[in-house]
């Protein structure tokens, strides 16, 4: 993939940038947080990926404003963040990873008062900090004072506090940290629905990619500062697809076969994987077959997970940077 | 946002025109947005609920209780005594008056101004305050504006009360009041006075630390250890420029304010054993404003 990754306009001419980036770096001292970064994100739920440091709290740091960039401009709304800071928050919605709540107050009063900084006239908060409790699963609890809640009610608590001011765009940075497997596939299923329900772009910061593949429609690939894939799920695993067969015969003359057919393919203990991106693939395959002289006893084509994507991309990036 | 649905009855219940029917779900807020102003309210609010231990635990009340009933209590007792024995009114002038309140003052500094700071530093909400609309400097004007409207409350209004209690025990209470209208400025800008400075030095150590009793031992201590060692300073060292260590001391500022303000210098204060120029009280206090505006913009404001 290139630095620049721009939406294909073509099959999702619709979707306008929500978020682009042109350059952006930050630097904190000699350390280099974020190079160079250019990408134009559509309005969705992305998934911001890459390991522990890899630059994604910087990038959501830069998004909100809380830090400015070294060097090149960032748009969210298609306004400069940096000229027109406060018509962005007004917009957007934010849930850190880390603990940010009063614990002193009750779930309701700290929710409500978020509303109100956020604007809202004092009835409006009310309302809408039960309603926002409501959706995010506190209801009873919410007259409980926060230092009494579980890590689950606490994350609920600052999904709840995002939202409260109806954001057109909310950043949640590790949502389902020291989440049990049931809080975890509740908060996943809750964020899904800001998106499909409330029609609330999200940006998903999080090192889980089966968290990001289940929640988002859109990826950003972040590692040791630099952008190195973003891009549709759909349009990325569609390219990433591979078969597995198993043969009877000569894995030689097969792979010569395949090879004059211009496909690669790899034998793994005598399992056979092919990666393709086109159906032709399967007719190359029996033809191949049949002038190698070979029996197909099992073929099967599955999906890349994004984990295997995402280690190829990695991987493939990391071979690109000199030592 | 809740809405409003129609609901049909129950069948064999009773039709009500009284009852209403929510569906909680959400939908799109179309209501108003009142921008930095409410933003600000909310802060400002929120840390007055802090300080004077609102929806807090009881034990969060006590201190806010006994420093309000100390400044407020013996003004009433003064105004009231007489009021009701019919007996002339004892006199106690506004310097007195702020020379006890400054005292007040500072154990109020050392309570609320870790309030307003400490626990937004120590379970970092301030980068929600930070990612909606407020930036860095409304959130510090807020809770400067917080803290000092908490301070004016505590000075200026048993100064008000103490003043008008002393016009109306007064046989002639309209001449009383033409004759003396001049202390109110006097009061209003005494007031404005000791509530920046005891505002500004306690949020500024506040802003040091993220805990609250620490902040607060720090407050004191340096208001007892720095006038200490002024004053040492000032007797130990005879030299021409010597009184610029009773501007130092912390606690003998708001007595040179009283003295620049009311001309009239509580006994024993460094302002007129140093026979300072009170008007240099005035370059006093705008010194520690600065050092601690400096303090509080190293804290929160610089880059990061």
């Amino acid at each position: 993939m290139t630095a620049t990754h721009t939406a294909d306009t073509t099959q999702h001419e619709t979707r306008q940038a929500l978020i682009s980036a042109d350059s952006l770096s930050k630097h904190y001292g000699s350390t280099i947080a974020l190079d160079q970064v250019s990408v134009e994100l559509p309005r969705s739920s992305i998934g911001l990926l890459g390991p522990n440091g890899a630059g994604k709290s910087t990038f959501l740091r830069l998004m909100l404003g809380l830090s400015q960039p070294t060097s090149g401009e960032l748009r969210v709304f298609n306004r400069d963040v940096e000229q027109e800071p406060m018509e962005v928050r007004r917009r957007i919605g934010y849930m850190p990873e880390s603990d940010c709540l009063a614990t002193d107050t009750t779930a309701f009063d700290f929710v409500r008062h978020m509303a109100e900084v956020s604007g809202l006239p004092a009835t409006d908060a009310r309302l809408r900090a039960a309603d926002m409790l409501y959706l995010c699963g506190l209801d009873e609890e919410r007259y409980r004072m926060i230092r009494e809640f579980s890590t689950g009610m606490k994350q609920r608590v600052k999904l709840a506090q995002a939202l409260v001011h109806d954001p057109d765009l909310v950043f949640l940075d590790e949502p389902t940290n020291g989440l049990d497997p049931s809080g975890h596939d509740e908060m996943l299923t809750l964020i899904r629905r800001i998106y499909d329900e409330l029609g609330i772009a999200i940006v998903l910061s999080s090192h889980v990619l089966e968290d990001i593949e289940r929640v988002c429609d859109y990826v950003m690939m972040i590692d040791g500062g630099k952008l190195i894939g973003s891009g549709y799920l759909s349009d990325l695993m569609d390219t990433q697809q591979e078969i597995t067969l198993e043969i009877d015969g000569d894995f030689a003359s097969f792979e010569k076969a395949m090879s004059a057919r211009g496909i690669e393919i790899q034998n793994q203990n005598g399992l056979i994987s092919i990666s393709y991106g086109d159906d032709a693939v399967f007719d190359a395959i029996r033809d191949a077959a049949v002038d190698s002289g070979i029996a197909l006893r099992s073929l099967a084509a599955r999906r890349t997970s994004l984990e295997e994507f995402y280690i190829g991309v990695v991987e493939s990036h990391q071979a690109e940077v000199p030592d | 946002m809740t809405e409003r649905v129609e609901q049909p009855p129950h069948e064999g219940a009773e039709s009500s025109t009284d009852g209403q029917v929510y569906r909680r779900r959400y939908t799109r807020y179309a209501g108003t947005r009142e921008g930095r102003a409410r933003s600000y309210g909310a802060v400002i609010f929120h840390s007055w609920r802090r300080a004077l231990g609102i929806r807090r635990k009881w034990t969060s009340k006590i201190l806010p209780i006994i420093l309000y009933g100390a400044a407020f209590i013996p003004v009433i007792g003064f105004i009231s005594v007489p009021a009701i024995l019919g007996i002339s009114a004892i006199e106690f002038g506004a310097s007195d008056l702020f020379s006890t309140l400054s005292m007040i003052l500072l154990v109020f500094a050392a309570a609320a101004s870790p309030e307003m700071l400490c626990d937004d530093r120590r379970e970092n909400v301030l980068p929600l305050y930070y990612s909606r609309g407020l930036t860095r400097w409304d959130y510090l004007a807020a809770k400067l504006l917080a803290l000092g409207s908490l301070m004016l409350s505590i000075t200026l209004l048993p100064a008000l009360i103490l003043f008008l209690g002393n016009t109306f025990l007064q046989d002639a209470p309209f001449s009383y009041l033409t004759s003396n209208w001049d202390q109110f400025p006097r009061i209003l800008a005494m007031s404005l006075l000791l509530s920046v400075f005891y505002a500004g030095v306690g949020l500024a150590i506040a802003s040091m630390t993220v805990r609250k009793g620490i902040a607060s031992a720090i407050i004191i201590g340096f208001f007892l250890a720095g006038t200490a060692i002024a004053n040492g300073l000032y007797e130990s060292i005879d030299l021409d420029w010597s009184f610029v260590f009773g501007l130092a001391s912390p606690m003998d500022v708001p007595e040179g304010l009283i003295y620049l303000v009311f001309g009239d210098a509580p006994s024993g204060a460094l302002a007129t054993r140093a026979d300072i120029d009170p008007a240099w009280f005035l370059v006093s206090i705008a010194g520690f404003v600065a050092v601690s505006s400096g303090l509080v913009y190293r804290r929160y404001l610089r880059e990061d």
